[in-house]
C-alpha cells in the first residue's frame, strides 16, 4: 500500500475527533509509570515512553473476561458470550506488536478462539517505531522486534513536525485517510525516513551474547545449569514478571455465581505460571513444585518452548519483566550468563 | 437465553461451550470413587477413543478434567469414574439422576488403537491408572480378534478399596486375557500377590517384536516399569503411556498441563515413552 505523510498536528487533531466517538486507548503518564488508557484528548498522551507497565494485549486477553452465561431458572442454559469494543490502540511500540502479531498466531490462527478473536476483529494497531533506546533493560535489538514488518494497521515513524506513515491493512488505510492533510510520501520523506533508520541502527547496540535463533539450543543445554538454583533462591514467585509480560497468555477458568443463586457466568483470569498452585493437580500433586523450577519454566517459555512450537519470538525484549522484577532478575543478565558461564551442576 | 444442541463440531465460536448431558446411573464404588454414567442430552455418542477425556461442568462451581473411563464400543454412554477431592467432585455427588452437566470433548490424544491391533497388547495399570484403562480394556476385549495376546498386571494399594470389583472378577476368568494383580498392603484375607506392579512384570515372558505396553498410574510406577520393558528389548517408541496432569482448558491454551513445551491436553495425555524421555517435567 501507498506510504503516506501526516503532521503531527493534523493526526493529533484526528485522534481528538476519533476520541469523542470510539474508545482510543493510547499510553498515558501517571507519576513515573506509563499506562495504556482510554483517552478524552490527544493532550492526554505521553510523548516519550518506555514500554507501558501492562502491555497492550489487555485489550484482547483483559484480566478477567466472561466466555460463558448461565442461568438455570427453569431448565439449565449456556450462552458464550463475546465481546468487541471498537478500539484504537495507538503508540504501540513494535515490541508490542510483536507480541500481538504472536497471540494472533495463536489464538486466532491455531486455537480459532472466538472471544480472543471478536475483540481482535475491532482492534485497530497504530504503531509508533522506536528511533532511540527506551532504557538498560529492553532488548528488541537482539530479538529482531525493533522492526515491525507486520501487525500494524499503521505504521508511524517521527520525521520532527511529520509522521512517515505505513500502511499495513485496508483498516489502517481508512485511519490514514481520515486525517486531514495527508499525502502520498515521495522521494524526499522516503530518504528522511531512511535517514531516521539509519541512525536508529547505530543507537541501537545487541545485548545479548546470542541471537534469539540461538536461545532454544542453549536452553536446552542449561537444563542442568546451577543458575536455575541462584535464580530459584532469589526469585519471590510473585508473578510480577508473567502479569507484565506481552506473550504471557497463560489463564485460570472459574465460576461465579449471580446474587440470584439462579445464575452465573464462567470466565477466565491471569494466571501465572511463578505461582506454585498453577501445576496442582486434583489429588494436590503439584508437578513444578520447586521455585527453580518454575524460574526455568519461564525462561523455556520465553526462549525456547513458544519459539519451536510457532515458530515466532516467545520473548520481543521489552524488558518489562526486569522492569518489574522486586530482586532484579534481568533476562539480559540470565540468557548471557548461560551462555558465558554454563555451570554444570 | 437458548441451549446450543450441536455436539461435535470443533468450529464452535467459544471453545469454552459445552454440550449437555444427564447423569444416567450412578454407581458409589467406594469411600471416595463413584462412577458416573452419562448421556449427552441429543442422544449422540460422545465418539471418543480410549485414552481421550473430558472436560465436565458443574454450573457455578466450576469445570474439571476427568479421563473417559467407558469404551467407545459401549453404545451412547459414557463413564467417568470420579473421585471426590474438589469443588466440582463434590458438588457432582450431590446431583442425583436425570442432572444435567457440561461437557465438553473428547479431548486430547488416546491410546495408539492402530499400533496395537494385530500385536500382543500389555496393560499395565497402577491404582487410579485403572480408570482410564478400563476405557481401553473394554475396548480390547469386545473386539478381541482384533488383537494378539492381552495381558493385564494390575497393582492396588488395597484390595479392599479396589474399584470394578466385579467387572475385574469378569475379565479375570477369561481365557483370553491373562489378568494379574497385586497388592501394596496384604490383608489376612488376601491370598494374591503381594508387591508393587513390577513383582509381576519379572515372572513375565514378553515377545518384543509384537508387545504394545501401555501403563497407567504414578510416576513412581512409571519410573520402575519403562526400566523392565526397556529391559525387555522393546522399542522406545512402542511404549505407551499416560500422563495426569492439570488441565483447565483443554485446548493447548491456559498453560496449566504443559510439561516443558508439551501440552498434555493436546500433544497427549497418551505419549509414547520416546516422546516424554528428554522432557525433564514428564518426571519419568
Amino acid at each position: 500500500m501507498i506510504d503516506r505523510v501526516v503532521t503531527k498536528a493534523d493526526l493529533l487533531e484526528s485522534i481528538d475527533r476519533l476520541a469523542a466517538e470510539t474508545m482510543v486507548a493510547a499510553p498515558v503518564a501517571d507519576g513515573n509509570q506509563l499506562r495504556f488508557e482510554h483517552i478524552r484528548s490527544a493532550d492526554d498522551i505521553a510523548a516519550h515512553y518506555v514500554p507501558t507497565a501492562l502491555p497492550p494485549s489487555k485489550y484482547l486477553l483483559p484480566t478477567r473476561e466472561t466466555l460463558l452465561h448461565f442461568d438455570w431458572h427453569e431448565d439449565i442454559s449456556v450462552t458464550p458470550h463475546f465481546e468487541s469494543p471498537e478500539t484504537i490502540a495507538f503508540g504501540v511500540r513494535p515490541c508490542d506488536l510483536h507480541a500481538l502479531a504472536l497471540l494472533d498466531r495463536i489464538f486466532v490462527d491455531d486455537k480459532e478462539d472466538g472471544h480472543y478473536q471478536a475483540r481482535r476483529g475491532d482492534l485497530l494497531l497504530v504503531g509508533v517505531e522506536c528511533l532511540t533506546p527506551c532504557d538498560e533493560h529492553c532488548f528488541c535489538e537482539s530479538m529482531k522486534t525493533l522492526e515491525a514488518e507486520t501487525g500494524y494497521d499503521v505504521l508511524l515513524t517521527d520525521l520532527g513536525d511529520s509522521y512517515y506513515v505505513r500502511v499495513g491493512t485496508a483498516k489502517g488505510k481508512e485511519f490514514v485517510l481520515g486525517v486531514s492533510g495527508a499525502r502520498e510520501a515521495v522521494y524526499e520523506d522516503r530518504t528522511s525516513l531512511r535517514r531516521a533508520h539509519t541512525s536508529r541502527a547505530a543507537a541501537f547496540t545487541p545485548k545479548l551474547d546470542v541471537t534469539y535463533e540461538q536461545l532454544p539450543a542453549l536452553l536446552a543445554d542449561s537444563s542442568d545449569s546451577l543458575l536455575w538454583d541462584v535464580l530459584g533462591e532469589k526469585c519471590l514467585s510473585c508473578g510480577a514478571c508473567t502479569n507484565v509480560c506481552p506473550t504471557c497468555y497463560c489463564f485460570d477458568v472459574k465460576d461465579d455465581v449471580n446474587l440470584d443463586l439462579q445464575s452465573g457466568e464462567r470466565y477466565r483470569t491471569w494466571d501465572s505460571c511463578q505461582l506454585h498452585e498453577f501445576a496442582m493437580v486434583g489429588t494436590g500433586e503439584s508437578f513444578r513444585q520447586p521455585r527453580h523450577m518454575r524460574v526455568k519454566h519461564r525462561f523455556n517459555r520465553k526462549g525456547r518452548y513458544i519459539l519451536e512450537r510457532y515458530q515466532m519470538q516467545g520473548c520481543v525484549g521489552c524488558g518489562r519483566c526486569g522492569r518489574s522484577c522486586l530482586v532484579s532478575i534481568e533476562p539480559i543478565e540470565v540468557f548471557n550468563q548461560l551462555k558465558g558461564h554454563p555451570v554444570e551442576r | 437465553m437458548s441451549t446450543h444442541t450441536t455436539t461435535h463440531s470443533r468450529l464452535k465460536p467459544s471453545p469454552f461451550l459445552p454440550d449437555m448431558a444427564e447423569i444416567v446411573r450412578k454407581d458409589r464404588l467406594n469411600a471416595t470413587e463413584t462412577l458416573y454414567q452419562l448421556r449427552l442430552s441429543d442422544s449422540s455418542e460422545l465418539g471418543h477413543s480410549p485414552g481421550q477425556f473430558v472436560e465436565v461442568s458443574v454450573f457455578g462451581i466450576g469445570e474439571a478434567p476427568f479421563s473417559i473411563s467407558s469404551s467407545p464400543t459401549r453404545g451412547d454412554t459414557f463413564d467417568l469414574c470420579i473421585r471426590r477431592v474438589g469443588d466440582v467432585t463434590t458438588a457432582m455427588e450431590r446431583l442425583g439422576l436425570g442432572a444435567k452437566l457440561g461437557v465438553r470433548g473428547p479431548l486430547g490424544r488416546g491410546f495408539p488403537m492402530e499400533t496395537m491391533r494385530g500385536r500382543n497388547v500389555l496393560i499395565i495399570a497402577g491404582g487410579l491408572g485403572i480408570v482410564p484403562l478400563r476405557s481401553l480394556i473394554v475396548n480390547l476385549i469386545d473386539e478381541r480378534a482384533d488383537f494378539g495376546d492381552v495381558t493385564i498386571l494390575y497393582g492396588c494399594k488395597n484390595p479392599a478399596d479396589m474399584l470394578f470389583k466385579e467387572e475385574i472378577a469378569q475379565w479375570a476368568a477369561r481365557d483370553d486375557v491373562d489378568f494379574r494383580i497385586t497388592a501394596d498392603i496384604a490383608e489376612p484375607s488376601w491370598t494374591g500377590n503381594v508387591g508393587p506392579v513390577t513383582t509381576l512384570f519379572r515372572r513375565l515372558t514378553v515377545d518384543p517384536k509384537t508387545t504394545v505396553p501401555v501403563m497407567v498410574g504414578p510416576p513412581v510406577m512409571f519410573k520402575h516399569v519403562v526400566k523392565q520393558v526397556l529391559a525387555a528389548g522393546i522399542p522406545e517408541d512402542r511404549i505407551i503411556l499416560s500422563l495426569e496432569r492439570r488441565m483447565k482448558c483443554g485446548i493447548g491454551e491456559c498453560g496449566h498441563c504443559q510439561i516443558n513445551g508439551v501440552y498434555v491436553c493436546q500433544d497427549g495425555p497418551v505419549f509414547t515413552y520416546a516422546e516424554l524421555k528428554r522432557l525433564e517435567e514428564a518426571m519419568l
